[in-house]
């Protein structure tokens, strides 16, 4: 019974409960420029960086047309509006017929100029950063671009680094990021299909593929699933993958990021989707798979030889983070006889003395450890140094000599931490993982690894991400594929694109290898 | 539906988790600072001070227990210089280990009744040597194995040896090179594959042969030196091997005769030669050897003819003279020789202790059954009178690092 009432909170996907979503109403623009004024200080709320600027138009005939430029302080670029909007609009003598053509046409010297017969497209444009011209007597209106807001500029990156390859990352400007993109793939191709996202903060999203490359069933797919998305507020773009994921509960990320726009490109080349979020400097890329995860662009910048060598110090740092605590746990508490015997006796001296029993002596220091790196991500750079010495000094050699810790755990623990941050993209698994393997190990022994090492197969091969093996190149195996899985292999050996995507265009390169003489 | 399946299961894996295994900060019963790892087992006949135990059986059957507990603060420490078993002033507290001594009628109960002396349960999962006395040796010690066996916790893979006199005092002889008396026991055996004058033994192996019908087998042998020196401590000395018909002791082998008895059984890996060749002393090492052997009932005796090869290579030559491929042809036979002997030695060691190692007797057991039925009867007779046939093969492959002789001609210059 109680578990009957406990999970009727816990169902998700309920859509009965959802809000109403509605399209605002399109309001037409009023006739009279004085209505039109009053109707946009309303809806503003007479905001403080809302600003109307009156405009005659002396039109060819001599008459004085009345024209009403709104636009938002601080999202504009003044020179741009002052000097390609206005100056031309004072300056010039347009004929009165047809006012608002021969102003787009012939008047403005701005880039790009779009009629618009909607109110709300009208405050929508506003609310972007662009700037509107109402016209006396006219029902529509010109939405001018010229969008000037103060941005990031573009930096390094500091998530996606890596020693070779280029150091330009995302920022959280969308035209920015879609430049960056551009730059890279000078294809015709590449697509870029604006959403809209967010009820109230009407957030920009551009989803982008190359035509002809992605999958139309994973590009459907993808705009199915953002169509669906019917929330308040989308800030950044994990709001949007939590709303696409498909498994939410699971310990694996389906939906992957990346800050970096080499990056990027590349994934879009094998097939894959992205959706660049403004106001977010990292781009959800969809389907994610296991290996990606492993797969750091450095590897493809450096050589052969050495990016094999190195990816497989990733595959063993991420499977010896997770395990040696649990492992640890295990053998002390349960197996002590699988221990060789020396390396029992130093275990042995010194767990003497200390007042926790194994698994209570990991967890804490475990918990250190977490609690430390979580206070490392958000100290003010002064204090940084103090949480070093701190977490250094007292903890580790401190604790020890007071004999509350012995010494294999903290040597345990700190080489779990350092494996851990090997592969940052996977980290927040790893963190997970590691917990879970802590517990089995400690309550379960030996079979308790056994059952999570079985278990966390099992759920690995059996999620999908947008319809993709999660698994995939390992399960179900695709030989062609593994060549970017465990190891790197030649450029020139990769052919052909991962199994599943790009069916239309299989083939990558074709460079016959080594140089022929 | 997924989420009420995942609810009740964590649900009912909460309450496992905390109930069966004890959620407690310190876990009590196998946690590291709560076993006593034992590391070598000694077993003793009584010699009558019963030490405050009490026993349950036979008074003739009463053992002395001593197990080797390692002390777990001081062991994972260096070895200080100069730390003598006394200099502590305090007996044998404060050394890295303890010998506990038990006494009781059989040996579980004897192992239980060390509780009433150790403050944790004794652990014998890491036991690496169990040692036993050739006075129970000489009564039979397949008995005592049964708890090896039996027991979920003991490893059968461990090392057998047989004492000189008291096994207790085995393990408190303290070694040289390594802090437990009971480590150093163990790797002395483990490095005696390097001259394979002492055959290998565990526990299994043991039972294997003594189950084996019509086979004796052999136990390496340990003694303490006493050096004369009142200032030099005593040390272990494993050389030779005890001979064990059925599970009890029989009688010992010295070095020559057990590697004698090793050559025909196929166990020599490693190992010196030294030959007489002419005047010179020659040292040969032993790289790899094989040997085979057959036996055949004729004329109311039994005839065994075995087959030996060895491949060697040249040690050491003192002398000087003529080294060409003649020499070499010569140095083979003394080595033929010498491996003859040494097997005919140890043959005639076992005849006179009416022990068959060789396994002569399974021999016609599984090869000539008709025969057997003939013999088994005055089994024991026939072997004592046996005849061996031995055909040897040694190889010289190498000299070592110089080709010729060193020129040892002494007070004479290069001419």
């Amino acid at each position: 019974m109680i578990l009957e009432k406990l999970f009727k909170k816990l169902k998700y996907n309920n859509s009965k409960m959802g809000l109403p979503y509605k399209e605002e109403a399109s309001t037409k623009i009023p006739y009279i420029i004085d209505e039109t004024q009053k109707l946009l200080k309303e809806r503003f709320l007479s905001s403080g960086d809302f600003v109307v600027r009156r405009i005659y138009v002396s039109c060819y005939c001599n008459a004085k047309k009345c024209a009403l430029l709104a636009y938002l302080d601080g999202m504009v670029r003044q020179d741009l509006l002052s000097e390609s909007i206005i100056k031309p609009l004072l300056h010039s003598a347009p004929s009165a017929k047809e006012l608002i053509d021969n102003i787009n046409e012939y008047v403005l010297t701005t880039g790009e100029v779009k009629k618009e017969d909607d109110f709300e497209k009208a405050v929508a444009a506003i609310l972007n950063g662009d700037c509107v011209l109402f016209l006396e007597n006219c029902s529509q209106c010109s939405i001018i671009s010229c969008k000037g807001y103060e941005k990031r500029a573009v930096e390094q990156p500091s998530y996606d680094v890596s020693m070779r390859g280029p150091r330009e990352s995302f920022n959280e400007n969308l035209r920015t990021n879609t430049t960056l993109l551009r730059r890279r793939v000078k294809n015709s191709n590449l697509v870029f299909e604006n959403m809209v996202v967010g009820r109230k903060t009407s957030t920009n999203i551009a989803i982008a593929y190359i035509n002809g490359l992605a999958e139309q069933k994973l590009v459907k797919e993808v705009k199915r699933r953002l169509g669906n998305i019917n929330v308040d507020m989308i800030l950044e773009s994990g709001y949007i993958e939590e709303y696409m994921e498909d498994r939410p509960f699971s310990v694996f990320a389906t939906v992957g990021i990346t800050e970096r726009p080499d990056v990027l490109a590349a994934k879009l080349m094998e097939g894959r989707v992205a959706i660049i979020v403004d106001g977010s400097p990292f781009v959800l890329t969809a389907p994610y798979l296991f290996v990606e995860a492993f797969q750091n662009p450095e590897d493809y910048y450096t050589r052969t030889v050495y990016a094999g060598v190195v990816r497989i110090f990733r595959y063993i740092a991420f499977f010896l983070s997770i395990m040696v605590p649990g492992i640890y746990v295990a053998l002390t508490s349960f197996h002590q006889e699988l221990i060789p015997t020396s390396l029992l006796f130093s275990i042995a001296a010194s767990s003497e003395g200390v007042p926790f029993g194994s698994f209570a002596e990991v967890m804490l220091f475990l918990l250190i450890f977490e609690l430390l790196k979580e206070a490392g991500i958000h100290m003010p750079k002064n204090i940084g140094q103090t949480i070093s010495i701190v977490g250094g000094l007292v903890l580790g050699e401190a604790a020890i000599q007071a004999g509350l810790i012995g010494a294999p755990v903290v040597i345990i623990i700190a080489f779990t931490a350092v494996s851990g941050f090997v592969v940052p993209t996977i980290s927040n698994e790893v963190t997970l993982l590691r917990w879970i393997f802590l517990f089995l190990g400690g309550f379960l022994g030996g079979f308790g690894i056994s059952v999570g090492i079985i278990g966390l197969t099992i759920h690995v091969t059996g999620i999908e991400s947008f319809g993709y093996s999660f698994a995939s190149p390992f399960m179900p195996c695709r030989p062609g594929d593994l060549k970017d899985a465990f190891i790197r292999a030649p450029l020139w050996m990769m052919r052909r694109r991962p199994y599943g995507m790009a069916t239309q265009d299989k083939v990558r390169e074709n460079t016959p290898m080594p140089p022929d003489k | 539906m997924k989420a009420k399946k995942l609810v009740s299961l964590l649900t009912f894996l909460t309450i496992a988790f905390t109930n069966f295994t004890g959620c407690s900060i310190k876990s009590t019963k196998r946690d590291l600072s709560s076993l006593a790892v034992v590391i070598g087992i000694a077993i003793d006949k009584s010699d009558g001070d019963n030490r405050g135990f009490e026993t349950f059986g036979q008074e003739k059957d009463k053992i002395l227990m001593t197990v080797q507990v390692v002390r777990n603060d001081s062991v994972g420490q260096q070895k200080s210089p100069g730390g003598e078993s006394g200099a502590g002033g305090e007996g044998d507290i404060g050394k890295p280990y303890w010998n506990v001594e038990a006494v009781g009628g059989n040996l579980l109960e004897t192992i239980r009744a060390a509780s009433h002396v150790t403050n944790r349960s004794l652990y014998l999962a890491q036991n690496q040597i169990v040692v036993i006395s050739s006075e129970i040796a000489k009564d039979g010690i397949a008995k005592y194995l049964d708890f090896f066996f039996r027991d979920h916790e003991t490893r059968y893979d461990v090392s057998l040896v047989i004492a000189e006199k008291s096994a207790g005092d085995i393990l408190s002889v303290e070694s040289h090179l390594d802090n437990l008396p009971a480590q150093d026991l163990y790797k002395l055996i483990k490095s005696q594959k390097k001259d394979s004058g002492v055959p290998e033994c565990t526990l299994f192996s043991f039972i294997r042969d003594y189950k084996t019908q019509y086979k004796s087998s052999l136990v390496p042998f340990v003694r303490v030196i006493e050096p004369e020196d009142k200032d030099k401590s005593p040390h272990l000395f494993v050389a030779g091997s005890s001979i064990f018909t059925d599970d009890k002791m029989v009688g010992i082998l010295d070095e020559k005769q057990t590697r004698g008895v090793l050559w025909v059984k196929d166990s020599i890996n490693d190992g010196i030669l030294a030959v007489e060749h002419g005047e010179t002393a020659v040292s040969l090492e032993i790289i790899s050897s094989s040997g085979k052997f057959t036996a055949k009932y004729e004329n109311g005796k039994i005839k065994v003819k075995s087959k030996v090869e060895a491949t060697l290579s040249l040690g050491e030559y003192q002398g000087d003279g003529n080294f060409d491929s003649k020499t070499m042809k010569m140095l083979e036979k003394s080595c033929i020789d010498e491996i003859k002997k040494e097997i005919n030695e140890g043959f005639a060691k076992l005849k006179e202790n009416g022990a068959d190692v060789f396994g002569v007797g399974d021999y016609f057991y599984r090869h000539d059954y008709k025969n057997w039925q003939k013999i088994s009867p005055n089994f024991n007779e026939l072997y004592k009178n046996a005849e061996l046939d031995i055909e040897v093969e040694a190889k010289i492959i190498r000299t070592g690092s110089l080709l010729k002789l060193l020129d040892i001609n002494p007070g004479g210059n290069n001419e």
